[in-house]
């Protein structure tokens, strides 16, 4: 597909990651003045290896640009890219727009993701690093070059046949929301919310169940998601391939794989990171009203990915008490998870002593069933931090 | 080629339209029947006036696409919203028109009519699932979120003989002071109903089998430090106490805390379970509330707006609109 002579709109081929790279770095460079104090987070505790933070421009700047000027902690490298994309164990999703000299204009990227909905074993994709590069030099806008980028995504990857995408989703900021929805044509899914807890009120654990550090999870992570995935109407696929891909190959390995066992039994999973609060005013440093917020730069602990049944009922005081442990470690005294509203964790956490507060984020998606409308995966989509870049 | 007239709803057209609204909502959907008395509450009393379109056939209405009108305060300017309500078409006209259908045309007419000419400033409300898809795709809805609710078990023994907490009175009828209080708290909210004595005692007016319990806290030069208005009824649950609408300053903790005690005194009395509230999460109470027992749960109202104003488009409104249940026609 060609938009005139010059820019060509098509997929991602082996050898575009150092083009990708050089626009993505220089449109993420970070700025002198940042909304909100995030620069203190940037450079301060748990700064994310590669991911874009979400930042806010102010209100009334809308659209992609606003989406790819997010600055992050230190130039993304190949090593991080190829992680994230080129070995992820579901494949790589990326059109690309490219113009003659083979510089990257625009990219649509999305984490293709194994799932399960209703049972059935589909494709979902998480929406990451949308790119739209200011040095355009066509007569074309930049909507309209994102826009082209957003349909042949669409028309590429999703859909309901084998291997397509039935379900597509990101959070990020509102101009991210704004951008999914006016370019993409997405809908809202809801707001972001955190679960936050004290540590010095962290459950104590429990006796019966042992806690132990892993290098790698294995078989019994899997069975561990089947059992946890029956409960759920869609859910990502969080066997050993993906939580390994996600968090033990992790470039830096910022994570903390724990296993709990009772009885030599696997009950439960988690796993932890030394991060920081995503927002600390009341309303939220992503939100509209970031420029009236107050950012502490707090470090916190954050539980990225939580995988334990309904029927293990000894396993999360541990699991929550060994966190609690690393997050004291880590200096920080507060622990923080996000979980899907309908989620029967979003519950639980609140009886473990966690309050709820919203983050500012936006969660957006779009559903390319014929019979789920995008409405239903806002309920039922089960979600962690890790569906985020937060974790 | 529509065969429909469609229109503002003029006076001529209430009993009609409540014919139309009973068909639907009473005698096909188990809603209680509403009498003239209700209609005339909802469409010629309200201070804010009137926002109806109606599409007629043969001088009868067959659909009708309304809002509740209030005056709000956006960043210091006084404006108006809408809190659509009561959209309906009657069944044997739901096909009359190939897509995207009655429900939509005159949907459109009404926003032609109240939004687009620059009368209100934006509208919301929490649709069921068919009118928010058909919104959505055909007249510009958009998601601002859904409600969380704040809820808490009630416990302690109902016992309509303890004492309710000293400093706390009932409020007869709203005065000038209710306006003061607003005007005092307005400024933590970029948008809100106003609060004066004029709407609250509308919005409050006495119905059969409803009773709203106005709580409220004095300075002693009498004027209102905060109140609290609950109602016991059937929300959420079978037996909940519901706080309707809380208006108290932040920075007087010492009044939240005697009225929130009042609530949950009331709450006892009535035998209720659970108290429950809403308040937009960006607002300190969301964390007030939960250091106080209250826990945050999802519900089924989705709250979609449509703004007119592009700065005050709807992710400002999620930001700075400040709404409770008694934004709501649903307690």
């Amino acid at each position: 597909m060609a938009l005139r002579e010059t820019i060509t709109i098509r997929p991602y081929q082996p050898g575009d990651e150092q083009a990708i790279l050089a626009t993505f770095n220089r449109v993420h460079a970070p700025k002198a003045v940042v909304v909100g104090g995030n620069q203190g987070v940037l450079q301060g505790f748990g700064a994310p290896q590669g991911f874009s933070v979400p930042t806010r421009t102010p209100a009334a700047a809308a659209g992609p640009r606003d989406v790819v000027e997010s600055p992050i902690a230190a130039p993304r490298q190949v090593e991080q890219w190829n992680w994230r994309f080129r070995d992820n164990p579901s494949g790589t999703r990326i059109v690309l727009a490219i113009d003659e000299g083979g510089e990257v204009l625009a990219q649509v990227a999305g984490l293709p993701l194994r799932a399960r909905l209703g049972g059935r074993n589909v494709m979902f994709c998480r929406w990451v690093d949308p790119l739209n590069a200011r040095s355009q030099r066509t007569n074309h806008t930049r909507r309209g070059l994102f826009t082209a980028c957003c349909e042949a995504f669409r028309d590429t990857y999703g859909g309901e046949g084998e291997g397509r995408h039935v379900f597509a989703y990101t959070s990020g900021s509102p101009a991210t929301a704004r951008a999914a929805r006016a370019y993409a044509g997405w809908n809202s899914l809801g707001e972001g919310y955190v679960h936050e807890l004290d540590v010095e009120a962290a459950p104590k654990g429990d006796y019966r169940v042992e806690v132990r550090e892993v290098e790698r999870f294995g078989p019994e992570a899997t069975e561990l998601f089947e059992r946890v995935a029956i409960e759920h109407d869609a859910i990502v696929t969080r066997d050993a391939a993906f939580l390994n891909w996600r968090f033990a190959d992790a470039p830096g390995r910022p994570y903390t794989l724990l296993v709990a066992r009772e009885r030599e039994h696997v009950v439960g999973l988690a796993v932890w990171r030394a991060g920081w609060s995503l927002d600390t005013g009341s309303r939220g440093l992503v939100g509209a009203s970031a420029s009236r917020s107050t950012s502490e730069g707090r470090g916190v602990g954050v539980i990225a990915e939580w995988l334990v049944p309904r029927d293990e009922p000894h396993a999360s005081s541990s699991l929550l008490a060994a966190m609690a442990e690393r997050t004291r470690a880590a200096a920080a005294d507060t622990m923080t998870a996000s979980f899907s509203p309908f989620s029967r964790e979003w519950t639980e956490f609140q009886d473990f002593g966690c309050r709820v507060r919203r983050t500012g984020e936006l969660w957006s998606g779009a559903s390319h069933s014929r019979t789920l409308p995008t409405r239903w995966f806002a309920r039922e989509l089960h979600r962690t931090t890790s569906d985020s870049d937060w974790a | 080629m529509s065969t429909y007239t469609i229109r503002e709803m003029q006076k001529d057209d209430d009993l009609s339209a409540l014919e139309a609204w009973n068909e639907v909502f009473a005698r096909a959907g188990g809603a209680a029947p509403r009498t003239t008395n209700d209609w005339g509450w909802a469409y010629e009393a309200n201070p804010a006036g009137r926002r109806a379109c109606v599409a007629l056939r043969e001088n009868r209405v067959v659909a009708l696409y309304a809002a509740r009108p209030v005056r709000v305060i956006v960043d210091g300017a006084e404006h108006t919203f809408g809190q659509i309500v009561d959209s309906l078409v009657l069944p044997d006209h739901r096909a009359g028109l190939r897509r995207p259908g009655l429900f939509v045309e005159v949907g459109r007419g009404f926003f032609d009519s109240f939004g687009a000419r620059g009368r209100d400033l934006a509208y919301f409300g929490w649709p069921v699932e068919a009118a928010w898809r058909a919104g959505e795709r055909f007249l510009s809805y958009g998601t601002l979120r859904q409600e969380i609710v704040l809820a808490r078990e009630v416990g302690g023994a109902p016992d309509a003989a303890s004492a309710a907490p000293r400093g706390v009175e009932r409020v007869e009828r709203f005065g000038d002071d209710a306006r003061a209080l607003y005007d005092r708290c307005r400024g933590a909210f970029g948008a809100s109903a106003i609060r004066d004595a004029r709407w609250l005692e509308w919005r409050l007016a006495p119905r059969p089998g409803v009773e709203y319990r106005r709580f409220g806290v004095r300075a002693a030069d009498g004027s209102l430090r905060g109140y609290a208005i609950q109602r016991s009824c059937a929300f959420l649950m079978e037996s909940s106490s519901v706080l309707v609408d809380w208006l108290v300053p932040h920075d007087d903790p010492e009044a939240a805390e005697l009225l929130l005690e009042a609530v949950l005194h009331q709450s006892r009395v009535d035998g209720c379970l659970v108290a429950c509230g809403l308040v937009p999460p960006w607002s300190p109470w969301f964390t007030w509330f939960q250091q106080r027992g209250f826990r945050a749960h999802p519900s089924h109202h989705v709250m979609s707006a449509r703004s007119f104003h592009a700065e005050y488009d709807l992710d400002w409104l999620r930001e700075h609109f400040w709404y409770q249940w008694i934004d709501s026609d649903l307690v």
